[in-house]
Formats: C-alpha cells, structure tokens, sequence
C-alpha cells in the first residue's frame, strides 16, 4: 500500500512546526493536537479540537485557583 | 489500500443510450474514439459513480438531471474496483427527476445511499476536485494551469501541493473568536474590579491576620498579668491582716499628716522653733491693730467683737482676719469708689463751669455787638421823640399835605376858567362865566386868582419833611426789637454770672472733700498691707507651734505602729504594684475590646468580598488560560505561516525536480530541455509571492519564461509534465490516472511519445487511462495497452 501523499504531506508539516517551536513545548503541544484533530476529522475537528481546548482552558484556570 | 478501476458499466447516462460495459487495463488502457464517440463521457461516468455528480455539476454548468441520456428515463453507472482486499462494486443510479441511489457492494457488505457514500469515501479518501485535477486530467485543466491570471495558479497549485491545507488551517486558526472570549473576560475582570479588588481583599487578609495575632498576643499578656494579681493578692493578705490590727492608728497617723502637709510640712520643718508667750504678745498687737484698721474702715462692730477676742484662741483670731479680710477689701473698694465718685462730681462740674464761661462769653460778644444800637436809638428819641410821637407827627403832616393839594387844584381850576373866559372875551368880546352862567364883559371883572407857586413850594417841603419822618419811624421801629434783645442779653448775663459764682464756690468745696479722702484712703491701704504682713508672721508662728506638737504626735504614733510589726512599706509596694497590674488589666481588656470589634467587623467585610474575589480570581484564571491559548495557538499560526513557506520550496524544489524530468521525456523539438518552478516575491510585506515557470533553453542554456516564449503545445506539455510530476509525489489511494485527450494541439509524434512515456514510466505506479482521437496512438500503443474503442453502436451521438 503506497504511503498516503496527504499523510506525507502532514508528516512534513508536522516536523517542520516541531522544528519551528522546539522553544515553545506548550504551543508545540497545541500545534500537535490541532493537526491531529484536522488531519483526521477536517475543518469540523478541528473547531471541535479548538472549543474543547478552550474549555480546558478555562476549566484549568478555575481548578488552578481553588486554594 | 490502492484501489484501480476494473470495469465500467453505463447505460442511458450522457452519450451512452444503451449499455455499454468497458472492461480497463490493469496498467494502462487506450480509450480510443472520434469526437462524440463517448471518451469523455465514459470519463464522467466514473465520476458520477464515485462522486455522485461530475465537474461541470458541481461546477453548476450543467443540472445533475441533464446526465441523463435524452432518450432514457434514468442513468445507471457501476464500476468495480479492485483493490488488495478484493472487489468493490459501486453503482449508482439516477432519473429524470434528478433522484440518486447509490449501492456499495465490498465482500458481503452492502451499503446504500448515505452509508454508501460514507463507505466509499474513507475508501477513497478523495474529493471531487482532487479527482478532477489529480485522477481524471482534461484538456481544460492543464491549460487553467498555464493560462490563467498568477493568483488562480497560485490558489491550483497550492491546492494540488496540499498548501492550501495549511491555508485552511491557518484561517481556521485566526483565533477571533477566543480572541474575543478574552476581551469579554478582561470586560468582566474590569467590572470586577480587578486587580484593585484582590489588593483590597489581600489588604483586609493581612489585616485580619494582624488583628488576630495582636488579639492573641495581649491574651496571653492578659494571662500573664492575672496570674502576677493572684500572686499580689495573696502576698498583700499578710500585711493587710495587720494594717487592721492597727488601722485606727494608721488612721491617726494619715490625718496627722495631712495636717502637716497643709501646714507646709518641709518649709516649715526648717524653720525654727518659736516661743509661745511671743506669739501671745504678738497676737494681742495684731488684735488692736486689726481693731484701729476696722474702725478706720468704719466697721465699728466688727471692730469691738475683734477686741473682745482672747488672743489664746490664735485659730479663731486669724480665721477672723480671713473672714473679715475681703470684707475690707470691699470696704476700701468701697472708699475708692466714692473717691471716684467725687473726682467725677468735679469733672462734671468744671464742664459746667467751662460751658458757663463759654455761654457768658458769647454773650458779652453779642451784648458788644448790640451797644451801639442803644446810642443811636437815643439820639433819634432825643431829636425826634418815640417810635409813637413820630408816628403822631407823619399822621398831621399827611392832612396837610392832602389839603395842600386840594387847595392847588382849586386854585389851578379857577386859573384855567379865567383864561377861558379872558379867551371868549378877546375873541367874541363877550364871555359866560362858565361856574355861574352870568355875562363877563370885562377881564378886570373877574375876580382875583392866588399865585400858585407859593403853593406848591409849601406843599413840596412839607412832602420832604413827611418823608424823613417815615425814615426816622422805620430805624425806630427796626432798632426797637434789637434794644429789647440787648437788654435780654444783659439780663441773662447776670444770672450766668451768679449761676458761676455758685458752681466755682462747690468745685472748691468738692475738691478740699477729695483730698481728705484721698489722704485717708491712702492711710487705710498702708493699715491694711502693714495687717497683712503682721497676720502673715502670726500665721508662721501659729503654724510653727501647730508642727511641732503634730510631729511630736506623728512620733509616738510611728513608734506604736512600728512596736505592733506592721509592714506598711511593703504592703505599700504591693498596693502600689497591684495597682499597676490593674491598671494595666483594665487598659488590656478596653484595647482587646477593641481588637475583637475590628475583628468581627473585617471578619464581615472579608465574608463580603469573598464572593467577589472568587468570582474574580475564577474569571482571572480563566483569563490567564485563555490568554495562555490565545498567545499559544498565535505562536503556532505564526509558525504555520512559516512552515508554509518552508514547506512550499521544499515541495516546489521536489515539484521543480520531477516536472524537468517528464518535460524533457515528453518535449521532443529539443528547443527547451529542462523545465522549472519558482516562486517569485514571496515573503516582501508578507506576500506569499506567485508561481513562476520557467524553461530551460537548449541553444544557449539560459532559463526564459515559459509564458513568453513557449508555443502553446509546448505549454500543454510543461502543464502536463507539472500534473504528472505532482501525481508521482502526491499517491492516492485511488491509484488510477486518467488523461482525457489532454494535449490535442501537439503532433502526432508528440502524441505518440506521450502516451510511450505513461506507458513505460507511469503505468508501473499507477493504472493509466488514456483517451484520444489519435488513430496513431491507439495503433502504436495497441500492442502494450489494453485498447478500448468507442462510437460503435453503442454510442448515441445526438447527446
């Protein structure tokens, strides 16, 4: 089975992001789960990866304050 | 999982009426035909089968319903896959009335309509356009790719490089939406005060703590001092016991010095000692002098109950000379008052006096105005008598002047009648006497007439003495009023002069009255201050003797209290002590009073803000971590921006690489033997530049742009080589590659060399499917290819 040329496409994307932001784990981390989430489920997963990443967000702050 | 395409079934869909079923090539296949022979139809019916619409569909050129054959009620496609794991059939129909079906058939699953489609999509994980620019190649796409405008090239080509996902998501990643979710946090935050409310909170935190743990401290200094008054308590019993034992002497012994003190305890103890019959005789001088003072003072009754004194009684004698001391002061008060009172008096009548000479003065001015009037009136009284005589006078003098005149008329009248007669008689001779009417005949007749002048005069002077008389009558009556002043004048003068008499006489006798007094005020002061220094020295003698017998009382009064084993001076200590701690208790509990009251009140005020603050801080963190996704996912789009660019010369060089290789495979004059992509003005003010083809000259080597200078064959090879080379780097799970006549404008040699090149190059890769015209090529490839021939029977070609 040939390799996918869009997966080719994606594993070229993602070194280079890798590359780009080996300085920033956090945003490297991010750029991973976007990539992931369009690669495999489209523009729709993608704005799904995004609100679910938002939510984390704001849950994560509100957790992160109780004291 | 490399799916090729086994067999198409068509009937009733585009050119084909009837059915035809075209059995492909497993690597390469020649659909050879005329035009209108079907071969691009047969292409579209693959389409339609694996899509369920084709280019020009979706493209909105044509209606889904216009697939339909004209002469048939419904389209029927079905094409068999093959694949590794086996065959899948799709068939998909469609009627007039534009409605589809769609059948999937892979082993023993079958899938319909919507499933179907599902199916065959993770099947082939394509789309449309991909399928019309990667799989099925026409004519129209290639020359899209060489003669459009840059910024459509661009958008194809970034599209057929897979560019245009990153594109996508890119945009998707614009983060306006969290943008603005950050900006409505930050909104809130603001309207909840912000950082100002958490400093707020934090300061009354820190207060509170502060409250609390000065609270805590002065508890435990409270419990400290309470255990040390225990202590006080229980030591002091002791010598309380005995303070009872001995309290009435204490008592005694408190008052006595008391009494000392108001004696003057220390100045008086150094003084010495004074006799006692001294201070008697010295007391008995005080007594008279005090006696002689108060009669001075006219007190005579206090004066005889001071000399009936007994002199024994110090106390009483001096009590008395304070009691009666500011009654004397009043009574010298009293003394002074009068002598004001007196030195007023004679104020007020020198004021008098003055204004008595003021007013006598005026009127002796006025008096000397006035004399001279009186020498005037009595020179005229003398000449012509009173104001009356004269009055008498004018009045006899005014008859004779009136009979005078009366007498000059008549003497006038007769004149005039004589003339007239004397007249008539000259002119007629003969005349009327015009009183009595009788006949004048002579002028000698008529009687004689008085000279008038000597009248006159006489009237004349009696007229000049009337008026001076008038003259003298008017100064008298005006002089009149103006004697009779005088004389009021005089006559006041004289009372004001005796009225000065008497006042000069009183202020003399006020004044002899003020200095007596004076003197004797003067005599009392000096009685009273010298009183008052003798009842000083008498007052030191008494105290002396008063402290010497007190101290020799305080003396045996020790000695007891000492004989008795009374402590004082310790009990003292701890009263004193006692006291301290007490005090300090009492000053502790108001300020722990206090502290608990500012701790219930922040106590409050924290409850209250609590609230706020977790609001806050729970909108804040969500802020931060938004903020940190927000900054995050910017950080990744801006390397997205980047890798597409890196990503973009990689995948051009590549592109660049491969397409020079197909060209010079494919371009057979030899005038250009090498191809290559650029992109040109990319990163400037952040454009992201154009594509740019460029080709290699063969004559002198030097690249030209292939717009400018290539012929149009030569461009249709250029974009074809660009598509093949992007299909060699690009695999697709459909491992088909169609070209539907896709360079008709080059010779047929080129023709033929192209097909040779998908034959020997590609069809190894990929199954090939190549539609033409060109009988040549269907010929010089029949014996490599499988060949398929079209416009037979089958074909309708009224489509």
């Amino acid at each position: 089975m040939p390799a996918s040329g869009r997966s080719a496409f994606f594993d070229d994307l993602e070194e280079l992001l890798k590359d780009l932001l080996k300085d920033n784990p956090e945003a490297r981390r991010l750029a991973e789960r976007l990539l992931n989430a369009y690669k495999e489920r489209g523009v729709k997963g993608l704005r799904e990866e995004l609100r679910a990443l938002t939510e984390e967000a704001a849950k994560h702050g509100s957790e992160g304050q109780e004291d | 999982m490399a799916l090729r395409v086994k067999r198409i079934e068509v009937e009733g869909f585009r050119a084909f009426r009837d059915k035809l079923v075209v059995e492909l090539g497993e690597r390469f296949t020649v659909v050879h035909g005329p035009p209108g022979s079907g071969k691009t139809s047969l292409v579209r019916a693959l389409e339609f089968a694996l899509f369920g619409e084709t280019r020009e569909v979706a493209s909105r050129l044509m209606r889904k319903e216009d697939l339909v054959n004209d002469f048939c009620d419904k389209a029927r496609v079905a094409v068999v896959l093959v694949g590794e794991k086996g065959e899948i059939l799709v068939e998909r129909t469609l009627t007039r009335g534009g409605a589809s079906k769609l059948r999937v058939v892979e082993g023993s699953n079958e899938f319909y309509d919507g499933l179907g489609e599902q199916h065959l999509r993770s099947k082939l994980a394509l789309t449309l356009d991909d399928f019309a620019w990667e799989v099925a190649v026409g004519y129209q796409e290639l020359q899209a790719l060489v003669h459009t405008s840059p910024s459509v090239r661009n958008r194809i080509l970034d599209e057929l490089l897979g560019l245009a996902e990153i594109r996508r998501l890119y945009r998707e990643l614009s983060g306006k939406e969290l943008k603005g979710y950050l900006e409505a946090l930050r909104d809130e935050l603001a309207k909840l005060g912000g950082e100002e409310l958490l400093r707020n909170y934090e300061r009354l935190k820190a207060k509170y703590r502060e409250v609390v743990s000065e609270r805590d401290a002065i508890v435990r200094e409270l419990e400290k001092l309470e255990a040390r008054k225990r202590v006080l308590e229980e030591e002091r019993d002791i010598p309380q016991a005995r303070a009872a034992e001995v309290s009435s002497l204490v008592e005694e012994r408190g008052k006595l010095k008391t009494m000392l003190q108001s004696l003057g305890d220390e100045k008086l103890a150094r003084m010495p000692a004074v006799d006692e019959s001294y201070v008697k005789e010295f007391a008995e001088r005080f007594k008279e002098e005090l006696a002689e003072v108060l009669e001075m003072l006219y007190m005579g009754e206090e004066a005889e109950r001071v000399r009936n004194m007994d002199v024994t009684e110090l106390t009483a004698l001096l009590e008395t000379y304070k009691n009666l001391s500011d009654k004397m002061k009043s009574c010298i008060i009293k003394m002074e008052y009068e002598v004001k009172d007196v030195y007023n008096e004679i104020k007020r009548l020198e004021d008098y006096i003055n204004s008595l000479e003021n007013d006598i003065a005026e009127i002796e001015a006025k008096i000397n105005e006035l004399e001279p009037l009186r020498s005037e009136y009595d020179a005229l009284v003398n000449k012509y008598g009173d104001s009356a005589a004269v009055t008498k006078k004018i009045a006899q003098l005014e008859v004779d002047v009136r009979a005078l005149q009366a007498e000059e008329g008549r003497l006038r009248c007769a004149r005039d009648l004589q003339e007239e007669a004397i007249q008539q008689l000259k002119e007629r001779g003969a005349a009327t006497c015009p009183v009595c009417g009788s006949e004048i005949s002579d002028a000698a007749a008529l009687p004689k007439v008085e000279p008038l002048e000597a009248l006159r005069l006489k009237r004349e002077r009696l007229e000049r003495l009337l008026q001076d008389l008038k003259e003298i009558e008017r100064k008298l009556r005006k002089l009149e009023p103006e004697l009779k002043l005088l004389d009021d004048y005089e006559s006041r003068r004289e009372s004001l002069s005796r009225a000065l008499d008497e006042r000069l006489e009183e202020l003399h006798e006020l004044r002899v009255s003020a200095e007596e007094l004076e003197e004797r005020l003067r005599e009392v002061r000096r009685r009273v201050a010298e009183l008052a220094k003798t009842y000083g020295q008498l007052d030191s003698y008494y105290k002396r003797l008063r402290y010497a017998e007190l101290q020799e009382r305080l003396k045996e009064l020790e000695a007891e209290i000492r004989k008795r084993g009374y402590d004082e001076q310790r009990l003292a200590q701890i009263s004193k002590e006692l006291d301290e701690v007490n005090r300090k208790i009492s000053s502790l509990k108001a300020k722990l009073e206090l502290l608990e009251a500012s701790e219930r009140q922040i106590a409050r005020d924290l409850s209250a803000l609590e609230v706020s603050v977790k609001n806050l801080r729970d909108v804040k963190e969500r802020e931060r971590g938004i903020a940190a996704l927000y900054s995050n996912l910017m950080a990744v789009r801006s390397a997205l921006a980047e890798a597409h660019v890196k990503l973009r010369q990689r995948l051009v060089e590549r592109l660049s690489e491969a397409a020079s290789w197909i060209f010079a495979k494919l371009e057979r004059s030899g005038e250009y033997d090498a191809v290559e992509i650029q992109v040109q003005s990319a990163g400037a003010r952040g454009k992201r530049g154009h594509y740019v083809f460029r080709a290699r000259r063969g004559a002198d080597g030097n690249y030209v742009p292939a717009f400018t200078r290539m012929s149009d064959g030569q461009r249709s090879l250029l974009a074809l080589s660009i598509l093949l080379a992007l299909r060699r780097l690009k695999p697709r799970n459909l491992a088909v590659l169609i070209l539907d006549e896709v360079v008709p404008n080059v010779d047929e040699d080129t023709k033929v060399a192209v097909a040779k090149f998908l034959a020997e190059s590609l069809s190894s890769d990929l199954q090939v499917i190549l539609t033409t015209q060109s009988r040549r090529v269907a010929e010089e490839l029949g014996s490599t290819a499988k060949l398929v021939t079209l416009g037979g029977a089958g074909a309708a070609k009224f489509y």
